[in-house]
């Protein structure tokens, strides 16, 4: 039986509604790299002060005049919940809604239901990698069909197979401002979020940058810091490794090669 | 002296019988590593700007560890004992080196105390201070609630109904402090130094339970950076670090040299030589 590998193959949106309760609470995640300096951005700290330049850099310490920024993230099963937001300490924005679309993968080892990270608006594609399944006997069989409701993915049986599942979602997005506490012991940072409806409650312990409560205990920022911290990466480079020597010739006048 | 403590404290954290100690090191090693940072290499072109020699900018002498004589590095690691009461009486070994008496700790503390729909919170110290509600009172259905009493006790915190909140404790925290010292011989045959490697050392706390069981926590002994690099072999013992021609003529005809050790970056010997 061929198979086109490009098929999405039949899915059924249930019609039953969202799960009416229930709330995903995450915290934004920082840029890459934020509280972390690059071996490259203290040589290029290094030559700005040598050499009284301004060459930048891309050190970004998470923290501007003692207070981190990073946005909090309400996913709620029910478009249309009604809910509280706060935090224990800092300062919380308006909010607004938006809709995202999320891709994600999920590997059936021969059971029928996973689940998706976010509640599930809009399904937009689910395709089965290289169009192929297996059954619990090792033979290739008909992708199934599959059923989402709410931020569940379920199949009519039980195969093995990858399937790419890429869907719309809705979120609240608000901005949050924590600014440091006048304390010296490690949690000038620390804050709750927390979010609460009629049925239930949610709460997030929100975490600063890298580094930030040590600076703050320390008095300096991640630039003027007597410790760098550094990527993982950030370390020796491994040595080239030897290589065949290889030859190209180049018609010159054509400038292709030969 | 503070002691970072960067997670809030949820319910149900600790064991739940009623007499119990933990042991806790001061030194924490965190993603804040002992590696050279841009003030230490600001330092040394600072230096360099001068005439002096980067070469012999000595970073923040190790504070647990030092050399005593030529041959023998005595290492000193603080551990905390935190008692479910100061009365409690308990047993500390450790397993290399000494550990010395003890010695009271009252230290200021301020910490996030997170209800997450229960109504009783362990502390994982003795606390005295008060507890500030960060939040409503929330039930765990989603109701707000009034006129919660938030009951301290020496180790843990209650409320009369199961919430969501955060605390905010603000206080201070008892118990107690230790010192583990280890003397480390890195002499050798030939009065070759040999190199130290993968320092360990278990510090165990014993003690009775209400039920008059033995108890017991343990922990292994973080070992910083710095004394990791004590212990590591010092060939030759020297470095010769070179300083410019401070206000001498800079013709190239001499040089001012200072030899240090290169395992503690005390200067020994420091003279004009002739550049030969």
């Amino acid at each position: 039986m061929s198979i086109n590998l490009n098929t999405t193959f039949a899915i059924n949106l249930s019609a039953i509604p969202l799960n009416p309760e229930g709330i995903i609470l995450e915290q934004k995640d920082f840029s890459s790299g934020t509280g972390y300096t690059t071996k490259m951005d203290l040589v290029t700290g290094l030559y700005n002060n040598l050499y009284n330049t301004d060459m930048g850099g891309n050190i970004d310490c998470g923290i501007e005049e003692n207070s981190y920024n990073s946005a909090m993230y309400v996913y709620p099963f029910n478009k249309e919940l009604v809910f509280s937001t706060g935090l224990t300490w800092g300062n919380i924005g308006e909010g607004f809604q938006e809709n995202i679309t999320v891709t994600e993968q999920l590997q059936f080892s021969l059971d029928k239901e996973q689940t998706v990270k976010y509640p599930v608006q809009e399904l937009i594609s689910a395709t089965w990698f290289n169009g192929l399944v297996w059954d619990s006997t090792g033979k290739t069989a008909i992708p199934p069909d599959i059923t989402v409701v709410s931020n569940n993915v379920s199949l009519p049986i039980e195969v093995y197979g990858t399937v790419t599942v890429k869907y719309k979602t809705f979120r609240h997005v608000y901005a949050i401002d924590i600014p440091a506490r006048d304390t010296s012991d490690g949690t000038a940072y620390q804050s709750v979020g927390y979010v609460w409806w009629n049925g239930g409650v949610k709460m997030l312990v929100l975490q600063p940058p890298v580094g930030a409560e040590e600076d703050e205990k320390s008095g300096v920022n991640c630039l003027g810091r007597s410790i760098v911290h550094t990527l993982p990466s950030d370390d020796l480079p491994v040595p080239p490794g030897e290589q065949d020597n290889t030859t190209i010739l180049i018609n010159y006048c054509l400038q292709q090669e030969m | 002296m503070n002691i970072t403590t960067s997670i809030p404290i949820t319910g149900n954290q600790l064991n739940v019988n009623n007499v119990w100690a933990r042991l806790e090191q001061e030194y924490k090693k965190d993603v804040v590593s002992d590696g050279t940072g841009i003030s230490d290499l600001l330092n040394m072109i600072g230096r360099a700007r001068v005439g002096s020699s980067a070469f012999t900018y000595v970073k923040d002498v190790c504070k647990y560890a030092k050399l005593e004589g030529t041959d023998t590095v005595v290492v000193t690691l603080d551990i905390f004992v935190w008692p479910s009461s100061m009365s409690l009486e308990y047993d500390i070994k450790v397993d290399l080196g000494t550990i010395s008496s003890t010695q009271v700790m009252v230290e200021d503390r301020s910490f996030d105390v997170v209800f997450e729909g229960t109504n009783k919170v362990d502390l994982p110290y003795i606390f005295d201070g008060k507890f500030t509600p960060q939040m409503p009172f929330i039930s765990p259905t989603g109701v707000r609630l009034l006129n919660i009493n938030v009951v301290p006790y020496k180790t843990y915190v209650t409320t009369d109904k199961d919430v969501f909140c955060v605390l905010r404790a603000n206080g201070t925290v008892s118990g107690y402090r230790h010192t583990v010292t280890m003397a480390l011989d890195k002499s050798g045959e030939d009065d070759k130094e040999y190199k130290i490697e993968n320092l360990q050392n278990t510090v165990v706390i014993t003690w009775l339970d209400e039920n008059g069981e033995e108890q017991s926590d343990s922990l292994q002994l973080e070992i910083p950076p710095c004394v990791e690099g004590m212990l590591d072999t010092c060939d030759n013992g020297l470095l010769v670090g070179v300083i410019g021609c401070l206000g001498r003529d800079c013709d190239g005809k001499d040089m001012y040299v200072v030899y240090y050790n290169s395992c503690d970056g005390e200067p020994i010997l420091e003279r004009w030589e002739k550049n030969e």
